[in-house]
């Protein structure tokens, strides 16, 4: 079983070299997933010049850790923006979304993308007659939105259903294999792409100046494509953050269910999709049992509920895969894009919740137009300078204040660990030394790893990760390697280590 | 009332002396601390406005200070989530404004 995602082991590795000089570009993207570089392929292809910084690996991030779904409807219900909204928005929502979804087809198509793109009927599944009134809700709302949707009482799926929800005509890809090929373009349309490239500090003015570690990228604007933008930002307090699992089994039947499968679980719902690889290797992805980041002790338990989950409804063979993605939900149900000032040219794309794909290459083709000053009919929708304070209400105090309580968990001088040798091999926690947390990791060969356990966002203790083995910061979703790398998130400077450079 | 505000003020000011303790050795401050300390002044203070409106003669001085305090203090803990470390001057200053506050409130309250 490989703990990492089908679709980083179904693309060619990519090779961009990280910035080793300075360099001026109209823009500057932050971010190498779907959002960077379907706007650095916008904007380099309309003739401006563009730099692309992607911290790891193009596609590295939440991208390659996706379920590869493209659909116009969203996770939190189409019912749900209705009533916070009204059918207006809801269409308007539906219509942008499908709009992406044509963009995606219509490079692929043009440029020859070799990502098994196909569409594919989704379909939201009620197990048991108690959800059919939802399912009937959600039906009547994806009809106000103009989808073109179905109620039915059969599914390609091997157990028994009550009733599905389907709407033809979505997608689904492999999107690692879409984001290098973007990248491709990128370089052929003239822009620049780097590689290992974090950036350490960012100066907005006029240019902008972005720091890395090898070379300053002046900029007359600035992409925070990087899931939640970078630094301490006011979009951050409307955002909670979630992580989900996934895994991709094997079947004994070899009888792999095509489209997107939603099915309606109690607390959470699940996602159930079929994927054939490049060696004609197919598996099923069963997706689910979120979480708030840094809020599960235990989250090895949702991998082996996926796996119970997936076991009681297929007949599965083994379990091959198995990865975790990071996902930021808005305070009112609509993700933020566009302009955070006009004048400064700093432009933000997050609150996607599990609808990234999608909203992602929305978010590229709006900021684009933002930029090129052309008129896009979705930008006023998604404008983070939006203010809707009692759509926004509920989620707002929800999430502040499990950031207040996060911070209360700070006590003086207390920490999960007495002493550093209470830490056992492949073992996280947090122990305080000499008056200060550190964030300690015993490997499995007994090599301590110690950094501050304090973020460097804002403040907030991180939280062992055990399944990814990060630290993850429970307040705005800033995730750290064992050494204090910064893996994702608003966080940009990496948790220090000791001043000692040896383990205490 | 101006007994419960003096309470306030003190326990508040003893959380204070002890985050002043971590500023001044260049530690972050433990935030479950800073968010309880913050509150406790802030519930004097309110306490105090009250009995201000309430009572004559009323000690305007000493609210003045914590007033003035306050702002420091949400400057200090803006700074101390946002930035790598809070300037010490500012934290004693901060401390030093709340401390002739209380003192002038003690001495309204029983001299």
């Amino acid at each position: 079983m490989k703990k990492t995602s089908l679709w980083k082991e179904d693309a060619d590795a990519s090779a961009y070299p990280p910035l080793q000089n300075d360099l001026h570009v109209d823009v500057a993207i932050i971010g190498g997933g779907m959002t960077g570089l379907t706007a650095a392929h916008l904007l380099a292809g309309a003739g401006k010049s563009v730099a692309l910084l992607e911290a790891w690996r193009v596609g590295g991030g939440t991208t390659g850790f996706s379920t590869g779904n493209l659909y116009a409807t969203v996770e939190e219900r189409m019912h749900a923006i209705c009533s916070k909204f009204d059918s207006e928005t809801a269409h308007a929502v539906a219509a942008s979304r499908t709009a992406a979804i044509g963009h995606i087809e219509n490079l692929v198509h043009r440029l020859a993308i070799d990502c098994d793109f196909h569409r594919r009927p989704w379909r939201l599944i009620s197990e048991i007659p108690q959800n059919n009134k939802i399912l009937e809700k959600e039906f009547h709302a994806c009809r106000e939105a103009g989808l073109d949707a179905y109620l039915e009482t059969s599914t390609p799926l091997p157990f028994d259903i009550s009733r599905a929800l389907r709407i033809e005509n979505q997608a689904q890809f492999n999107p690692m294999r879409y984001a290098k090929a973007l990248a491709a373009e990128i370089i052929k349309a003239g822009g620049s792409v780097f590689e290992r490239t974090p950036v350490l500090r960012i100066k907005e003015g006029s240019p902008h100046s972005l720091y890395t570690e090898n070379g300053t990228v002046t900029a007359d604007k600035i992409i925070h494509a990087t899931h939640s933008p970078k630094g301490v930002r006011f979009v951050h307090t409307l955002m909670g953050v979630h992580r989900e699992y996934a895994i991709a089994v094997k079947l004994n039947s070899n009888n792999y269910p095509e489209g997107i499968f939603w099915v309606m679980s109690r607390p959470h719902q699940h996602s159930i999709r079929a994927y054939t690889d490049s060696r004609g290797e197919s598996f099923l992805l069963v997706l689910g049992e979120p979480h708030k980041v840094g809020h599960k002790k235990d989250n090895e338990s949702c991998f082996r509920n996926l796996e119970a989950y997936a076991g009681a409804r297929f007949d599965v063979k083994s379990v091959d895969y198995r990865w975790s993605a990071q996902n930021y939900r808005s305070a009112d149900g609509l993700p933020y894009i566009g302009a955070l000032d006009e004048k400064t040219g700093v432009y933000i794309a997050t609150g996607f919740a599990t609808d990234g794909l999608t909203y992602g290459t929305l978010a590229a083709m709006i900021i684009s137009d933002l930029i090129l000053d052309n008129e896009n009919p979705w930008a006023k929708l998604y404008d983070p300078r939006r203010h809707n304070p009692l759509k926004s209400a509920g989620r707002f105090i929800k999430e502040n204040v499990h950031v207040f309580m996060d911070y209360m968990h700070d006590l003086p001088y207390r920490a999960e660990a007495k002493i550093v040798s209470d830490i056992r091999p492949d073992e996280g926690k947090t122990v305080v030394i000499k008056g200060e947390k550190f964030a300690v990791y015993r490997d499995e060969a007994g090599v301590l790893h110690q950094v501050s356990a304090v973020c460097t966002h804002m403040k907030c203790i991180v939280n062992w990760n055990a399944e990814a083995k990060s630290w993850d910061c429970p307040c705005h979703g800033s995730r750290f390697t064992v050494d204090g790398r910064v893996i994702e998130g608003p966080a940009m400077i990496d948790l220090p280590k000791p001043e000692t450079g040896k383990p205490h | 009332m101006l007994i419960s505000a003096i309470v306030l003020f003190s326990l508040a000011m003893l959380l204070g002396i002890f985050l002043l303790t971590f500023v001044l050795r260049g530690k972050h401050t433990p935030k479950a601390v800073a968010f309880t300390h913050g509150p406790l002044a802030a519930a004097g203070l309110v306490l105090l406005i009250a009995y201000a409106f309430q009572h004559r003669p009323a000690p305007i001085e000493s609210l003045l200070l914590f007033a003035v305090a306050a702002l420091g203090g949400f400057v200090l803990i803006a700074i101390d989530l946002t930035r790598t470390s809070v300037p010490k001057w500012m934290a004693v200053l901060h401390g030093l404004i709340a401390l002739t506050g209380l003192v002038l409130l003690l001495r309204f309250a029983f001299l």
